[in-house]
């Protein structure tokens, strides 16, 4: 499966670079344990205090909310994607996120910047911990890998609708009065849209390119996007530096990159790149942290020169498998005249008759 | 020919059965990277090389036990009696005589032994009636069975690629 969009979006390296390991937050939404084994999930917020006081008001309506949706993690070959959403009363928008806490596009916002405000957001006595809501869905670069090399492939654009459309119903499914749901992409907005108003018959909804920027609700979105993500891959890191130190193969290449680490895990990093090269095992290739599919990767253990390719079967060819085939592989490097494969006995020809 | 060598206290060893072919053969390490997870319902699942594994885990009948066996090139020694292949017709054309009585023997190496084997396939449990290797397994042994037509003698069943 090919890149579908960061070769072109050329990422400013140094933003993407998550920042050191003390200054990342590490918020709710990361669970060490689930992002270690390689596991996707997702994880909500608490409903925000000024949702719950309304919902139990006798008289007064429930408030009409934003909600806004974006990614980080899309382009990578290292580390999950993640969606997120983040959801306020709609007269709180423009205050309380432009105005007030001046919520822009994670791209253009420092990571220090990007902590501070998810920090704020996590916070129990900040008003934006109070009016806020906010969730991200992890999906796993395993998982990824899987369901684009699975026989019947499940691409991405599917997986990131998916992904969409839970983070939207669960927030609904709280109880949460959505009036306008805003949704950056990077494909085409109007078949996007298209499909999320079949999902969603009661509510706007504005799929729009750069939306990140130009809606402060997505803006906070990416910013929570971007932040989860910085954190994932720093945990995915740490079970490299944790190796135990049995001289395995992973413990000494460990020692090459540590000192780089694996920068920001995009194809165009020469340091990710250099960190696969020097940490695949000719057999296994790479942990749960690294996308498979990935044009890079896919090169470096299925490609020309890898050390141990394999054949994975393109149609269902099982009936002209041959008994012999148990009992000896007919690799390159194998006996022609495999003695094992005749244990039976030979063919009988026709000169016999 | 082909001559077992069997160990007398042959590893105890897991059988895998991978459903694509490696371009790859003898010892790999598999503690860090090969993690299979067991469900509920007896079938397990494995992440390899990015792709996701099913796999079923068939027992061997009572009264057989699994080899894996490596052929090797290292010829019998020849102060054992080398096995003579009897001359089965006294009229026998000379040009399939000449070889009867001088027989290479290479010694296939006993690597070790398994009663389980686990059969896997790509995003998808290998069926037990469909599968191949279980399929091998049961005809195998009937097969055996019929042909030695003794039901109450013990055989060895060889099989598998070895992780």
């Amino acid at each position: 499966m090919e890149l579908e969009t960061s070769e072109s979006q050329q990422p400013d390296l140094d933003l993407e670079t998550p920042p050191s390991p003390s200054d990342i937050f590490i918020a709710p939404s990361i669970s060490r344990g689930q992002i270690l084994k390689g596991l996707s999930y997702s994880y909500f917020s608490p409903l925000p205090t000024i949702l719950q006081q309304n919902s139990s008001a006798e008289s007064s309506e429930p408030q009409k909310c934003v909600l806004g949706i974006d990614e980080a993690g899309r382009g990578p070959v290292l580390g999950p994607m993640v969606y997120a959403t983040f959801y306020l009363p709609t007269e709180l928008h423009e205050s309380l996120l432009a105005e007030k806490y001046h919520f822009n596009d994670s791209k253009v916002l420092t990571p220090e910047t990007r902590s501070s405000l998810m920090r704020t957001l996590c916070t129990t006595e900040t008003d934006l911990y109070a009016s806020c809501g906010w969730a991200a869905k992890l999906l796993s670069a395993r998982d990824i890998s899987a369901d684009m090399l699975a026989p019947t492939p499940y691409n991405l654009n599917a997986q990131a609708l998916d992904a969409t459309v839970e983070l939207i119903s669960g927030v609904m499914e709280r109880g949460v009065d959505l009036e306008h749901v805003y949704i950056d992409t990077v494909g085409q907005p109007e078949a996007y849209q298209r499909k999320l108003e079949k999902f969603f018959p009661g509510v706007r909804i504005t799929v729009a390119k750069k939306a990140d920027r130009d809606y402060p609700v997505v803006s906070a979105a990416s910013v929570v996007a971007k932040v989860t993500r910085d954190a994932a891959l720093e945990v995915c890191w740490e079970a490299y530096a944790e190796q135990p130190a049995d001289g395995n193969a992973v413990e000494k290449e460990k020692d090459k990159g540590a000192d780089k680490g694996w920068g920001s895990g995009y194809p165009s990093d020469a340091r990710s790149i250099n960190w696969l090269k020097a940490n695949m095992d000719p057999i296994f290739g790479w942990g749960t942290e690294t996308r498979f599919s990935w044009g890079p990767a896919k090169d470096m253990l299925e490609g020309k020169g890898a050390p141990a390719g394999a054949d994975w079967p393109v149609d269902d060819d099982e009936d002209t498998m041959k008994m012999t085939d148990f009992l000896v592989s007919r690799g390159e490097g194998s006996n022609q005249r495999d003695e094992l494969a005749n244990w039976y006995g030979t063919q009988v020809t026709e000169e016999i008759f | 020919m082909l001559a077992i060598q069997k160990k007398r206290e042959s590893p105890k060893v897991e059988a895998h059965a991978l459903p694509c072919r490696l371009h790859h053969s003898g010892h790999i390490d598999t503690r860090n990277r090969w993690k299979p997870e067991s469900q509920v319902d007896g079938t397990s699942t494995v992440y390899f090389r990015g792709r996701k594994l099913r796999g079923r885990t068939i027992k061997l009948p009572e009264g057989y036990e699994g080899h894996i066996l490596k052929t090797t090139e290292t010829r019998l020694p020849q102060n054992e009696p080398l096995p003579q292949i009897p001359p089965e017709d006294a009229n026998g054309d000379d040009d399939e005589g000449e070889e009867d009585t001088l027989v290479d023997v290479k010694v296939v190496e006993d690597i070790g032994t398994f009663e389980h084997i686990t059969v896997w396939g790509h995003d998808a449990v290998p069926g037990e009636e469909e599968d191949p290797y279980a399929r091998g397994i049961k005809e195998w042994i009937g097969l055996a069975e019929a042909i030695h037509g003794s039901p109450t003698e013990r055989h060895n069943t060889d099989t598998g690629q070895k992780v």
